[in-house]
């Protein structure tokens, strides 16, 4: 109970500031604040703080230093009257991405729209009909290949390379150790141990 | 104050908000000029020297051309520019901690400048001596603090802003902004302790 009726006071303690020392006198406001369950003590010892901290004023300097510093601060910044880029990127582009440049976001939404569309119409661009025309009648692969490749009737290699491939085959692999590489040999010397 | 002062200009400035985000330069200019005092004083209180505020004010401006595009209501703008002001003092108070630089310190000894003063000072020598005491000692209170602590104090008991814009500014519940105020005036009251009593 004790504690709640304290912190009451606190709040109300923190809630002055400047304005209510303009708008009435110290008094009145100590008065204002006792009656509000405010003790003596503290609303003297808060108002005389607030008292002298918000006298506390800078001094500005003279007004060739703010004209200075305003040309600086133009000569920084570049602003320019709103584009129609401008317009669509504030619409579209999330917040987070609007400080990028106008131009840059007009880019990333060029892109996005045009590179579908450069997708789409890549057939039609790339087919050259009288090449196609030149090419002569639709012939499939198969066709292709039967008249191309021949079976292999004769073996390439006689017995005598084929029992020397096979000896060095063995060899390598007795060096190199690999089971693999020894049942592959084995395989091509046609040996079945 | 930023409701009370901005208020009778906030019709204005949306208009010249919403013209600067149509490219037209004027108005930014325009917004300079209306905003560029308000955002020097806020950094000179946050940093307490010349240069640095220099380059917040300067720095602030690019920043607010290039991200403008997210201020979603254009009566927000007084909040939306100090936000960005506010972060990147933060930002140089953590630097300045890594680098171990004071440079309120040496700019006003060195250099001569100090900008900051004590408002309704009466001109008579001796009470100008105090007040400069007064400052000195409000000033080492307020370098002490954290940079988020800092800048709610600044904010709320100087600049007069209310908590929920503070909240709005620094991107955090109305309750760290309470929680964040309370830490730093206690830490304050504690250092002016002599003076708050007299």
């Amino acid at each position: 109970m004790q504690e709640r009726e304290m912190n009451e006071t606190q709040e109300k303690l923190l809630d002055l500031g400047p304005g209510d020392l303009e708008r009435t006198t110290p008094q009145a406001l100590r008065a204002e604040l006792v009656d509000a369950g405010v003790s003596p003590a503290a609303a003297a010892l808060e108002i005389n703080y607030l008292r002298q901290v918000s006298r506390r004023r800078v001094k500005l300097p003279p007004e060739t230093y703010f004209a200075d510093t305003r040309r600086k601060i133009l000569a920084r910044v570049d602003i320019h009257p709103r584009s129609f880029w401008d317009r669509i990127s504030s619409i579209l582009l999330p917040t987070y991405w609007k400080p990028i440049p106008a131009t840059a976001a007009a880019l990333v939404i060029a892109i996005a729209i045009l590179t579908p569309m450069m997708y789409h119409h890549a057939p039609t661009r790339i087919v050259d009909l009288p090449a196609l025309e030149s090419a002569g009648p639709y012939v499939s692969m198969t066709e292709v290949y039967a008249e191309h490749v021949t079976a292999v009737d004769q073996p390439v290699l006689s017995a005598e390379e084929l029992r020397e491939y096979a000896d060095i085959l063995l060899m390598s692999t007795a060096i190199l150790g690999s089971p693999s590489s020894l049942s592959r040999s084995r395989s091509l010397a046609g040996s079945p141990n | 104050m930023g409701r009370r002062v901005w208020g009778a200009v906030t019709e204005n400035i949306s208009e010249l908000v919403e013209r600067f985000k149509e490219g037209d330069e004027q108005a930014f200019n325009k917004l300079v000029r209306l905003f560029e005092k308000k955002i020097y004083a806020h950094a000179y209180q946050m940093l307490g020297n010349h240069t640095e505020a220099d380059e917040v004010l300067q720095e602030t401006f690019v920043r607010l051309v290039k991200n403008i595009s997210r201020l979603k209501s254009d009566s927000n703008f007084p909040s939306f520019i100090f936000k960005i002001a506010t972060n990147y003092c933060i930002d140089i108070i953590r630097k300045r901690q890594r680098k171990f630089v004071n440079v309120e310190e040496s700019e006003t000894e060195e250099s001569g400048w100090y900008l900051l003063e004590l408002s309704r000072s009466i001109p008579t020598p001796a009470e100008e001596q105090e007040n400069r005491q007064l400052l000195d000692l409000i000033n080492a209170a307020i370098a002490e603090l954290p940079p988020k602590q800092r800048a709610t104090i600044v904010l709320h008991d100087v600049d007069g802003y209310s908590k929920e814009e503070i909240a709005q500014m620094m991107d955090c519940p109305q309750a760290t902004v309470r929680s964040n105020l309370h830490i730093a005036r206690s830490k304050v009251k504690k250092k002016l302790k002599d003076i708050l009593d007299e």
